[in-house]
């Protein structure tokens, strides 16, 4: 008789590798093997986690043909089990793992793709901010190069060399345009994803937004980014762009930076 | 707060249904895992939905019969949850899916021995004591039996339900399933669980795969499932009821029909008892 750790550890190992050692202590079935019992299992979880991922990156799914995807996404199922008892959770290194197989270099851009896609899956997860809080500018007046913005909880800062939020609109189910793209030597693209109360919301930016944007998210005053952007000569003036990005719902608070 | 009749399983793509029509539907049972994001969209549809209706808040991340240490991390959520909705009560099953840290997302089945018994039920006093509260657990659909079980599956509910001092969820579709898969006697199980533990029923739909029914709950119960509903309700009481739906899950008009049929059921067998 096993213990119940042995026998969870034996029946795990069937279901990750196959491993016959657990055949013996499963009652017989007069219409089942153990092998083909033990097979509805591994089904059940191979299932799940397929049609998680297959949730999580409709485009990548597109963009590469249901028989390859399928294809790809079992071999990342074996290699990258779950951790978390929430599938919602499952699927993070998908972008990193498509990186790493040479087959896709026809489609360089699938990787940023299936980024932009966890990305935005992720949001679903993600805290609703309040609006911003006009009054709280005129009440730090006084210290505004102390001043610290505060982008959405949810916000994702994205950059790639590739449209990726153009591939991603022209491969939505719905849409039948035509689906051509035309990749643009030393081209950059810049995006902002977050969510409000009405929904997931994407912005595209230029690459100066970006820089200030993550400068916000790494907690730099208005003084000392107005220093850095002296630094960079560029002419752009934060009295301006704060404003329009306040309004844009790039930001929802600000605070003093102590 | 009290709750009766038969309710429904809450699905997303209910919500607008159920906030514009306001269905006459006792109380819903929801996937707690879906709402432990606090300021998600999907925790802000339930608050509103909250408004009109008691809930009951069922689990799968619990994984109470497994050799893995508790998941604090996800009973703090489901706590917080619990703090946000005020559930009636709380639910998991009698499995595990979880082992070395790694989650299957299926229920996995457990042997029906002392061990497995002493095991589960400690862990179910040590979830109550966290969460303050005493939990059902829920018989669940299998696929496999082990040899070294020793005791019958409702032999084995019931003494961990007795020693872990918690609440039984019985799944009568599971009984239905179980009992077909490993050649019993359904109405057998029903007659022989000894027990005043029971708090709720759950009802679903299988799929027929041939040699085995699996437990999909993307149908229609089955008027075998109903029959065996009628003798629990004969022998349990007409106890708060839900419908599970969660493949292919129909337009809510046609899971108000299903809450009609079971509804229906339970007033005539109520009136047996
Ligand atoms: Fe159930």
């Amino acid at each position: 008789m096993l213990t119940l750790f042995e026998l969870q550890k034996k029946f795990t190992e069937n279901l990750k590798n196959q491993d016959m050692e657990i055949y013996s202590f499963i009652q017989h079935n007069k219409h089942m093997s153990p092998k083909k019992q033990l097979a509805i299992y591994q089904d059940s979880i191979l299932s799940a986690m397929q049609q998680a991922l297959t949730r999580i990156y409709p485009v990548c799914k597109k963009l590469v043909g249901e028989a390859f995807f399928n294809y790809i996404i079992n071999h990342y199922i074996i290699i990258h089990p779950s951790f978390s008892p929430d599938l919602n959770n499952y699927g993070a290194g998908f972008s990193e793992y498509l990186k790493d197989i040479e087959t896709m270099a026809t489609l360089c851009y699938l990787a940023d793709v299936a980024n932009f896609e966890w990305s935005w899956h992720s949001l679903y997860q993600q805290i609703t901010d309040k609006k911003f809080d006009f009054d709280k500018l005129r009440f730090y007046e006084n210290q505004a190069k102390n001043i610290i913005f505060k982008l959405p909880r949810s916000a994702i800062l994205l950059q790639s060399i590739y449209p990726i939020y153009h591939i991603f609109l022209i491969n939505q189910k719905e849409n039948e345009d035509d689906q051509s793209i035309f990749l643009q030597p030393n081209q950059q693209y810049f995006y902002i994803i977050w969510r409000n109360d009405l929904g997931r919301q994407i912005s595209s930016l230029n690459k100066v937004e970006w820089i200030i944007l993550t400068w916000m998210q790494d907690k730099l005053s208005l003084g000392e980014m107005s220093e850095k952007l002296m630094d960079l000569n560029h002419e752009i003036n934060l009295n301006i762009i704060i404003p329009q990005m306040i309004c844009c719902g790039f930001i929802v608070d600000i605070a003093i930076n102590n | 707060m009290d709750i009766k009749g038969v309710g429904l399983g809450l699905r997303s793509a209910h919500y607008s249904d159920i906030l514009k029509e306001n269905p006459a539907i006792p109380w819903f049972e929801v996937l707690a895992d879906n709402y432990l994001i606090k300021g998600s969209p999907n925790l802000s549809y339930l608050e509103k939905i909250r408004q009109n209706y008691p809930l009951t808040l069922h689990c799968i991340g619990m994984s109470l019969g497994s050799m893995d240490p508790l998941n604090f991390n996800y009973l703090k959520k489901i706590k917080k949850l619990i703090k946000i909705v005020e559930p009636v009560l709380i639910s998991d099953h009698l499995s595990w899916t979880s082992f070395n840290k790694q989650y299957f997302h299926e229920l996995l089945p457990l042997p029906f021995t002392e061990e497995a018994i002493f095991h589960v039920a400690k862990r179910i006093r040590q979830v109550q004591d966290f969460l303050e509260q005493k939990i059902m657990i829920e018989n669940i659909s299998s696929y496999l039996c082990f040899k070294q079980s020793q005791l019958t599956e409702w032999a084995f509910l019931k003494e961990i339900a007795d020693q872990a001092d918690c609440f039984i969820l019985l799944d009568i579709n599971n009984i239905y399933v179980n009992a077909y898969n490993h050649q019993l006697n359904a109405l057998n199980y029903i007659k022989s669980l000894d027990t005043n533990r029971i708090a709720q029923f759950h009802l679903a739909g299988f799929e027929n795969k041939g040699y085995y029914l699996l437990d999909t709950h993307g149908a229609s119960f089955s008027s075998d499932v109903l029959k065996l509903f009628q003798q629990a309700i004969k022998k349990f009481g007409a106890l708060p009821t839900v419908i599970e739906w969660d493949s292919h899950i129909p337009i809510f008009s046609r899971l108000l029909e299903e809450v009609q049929i079971a509804q229906t059921i339970m007033d005539q067998y109520a009136n047996i008892i």
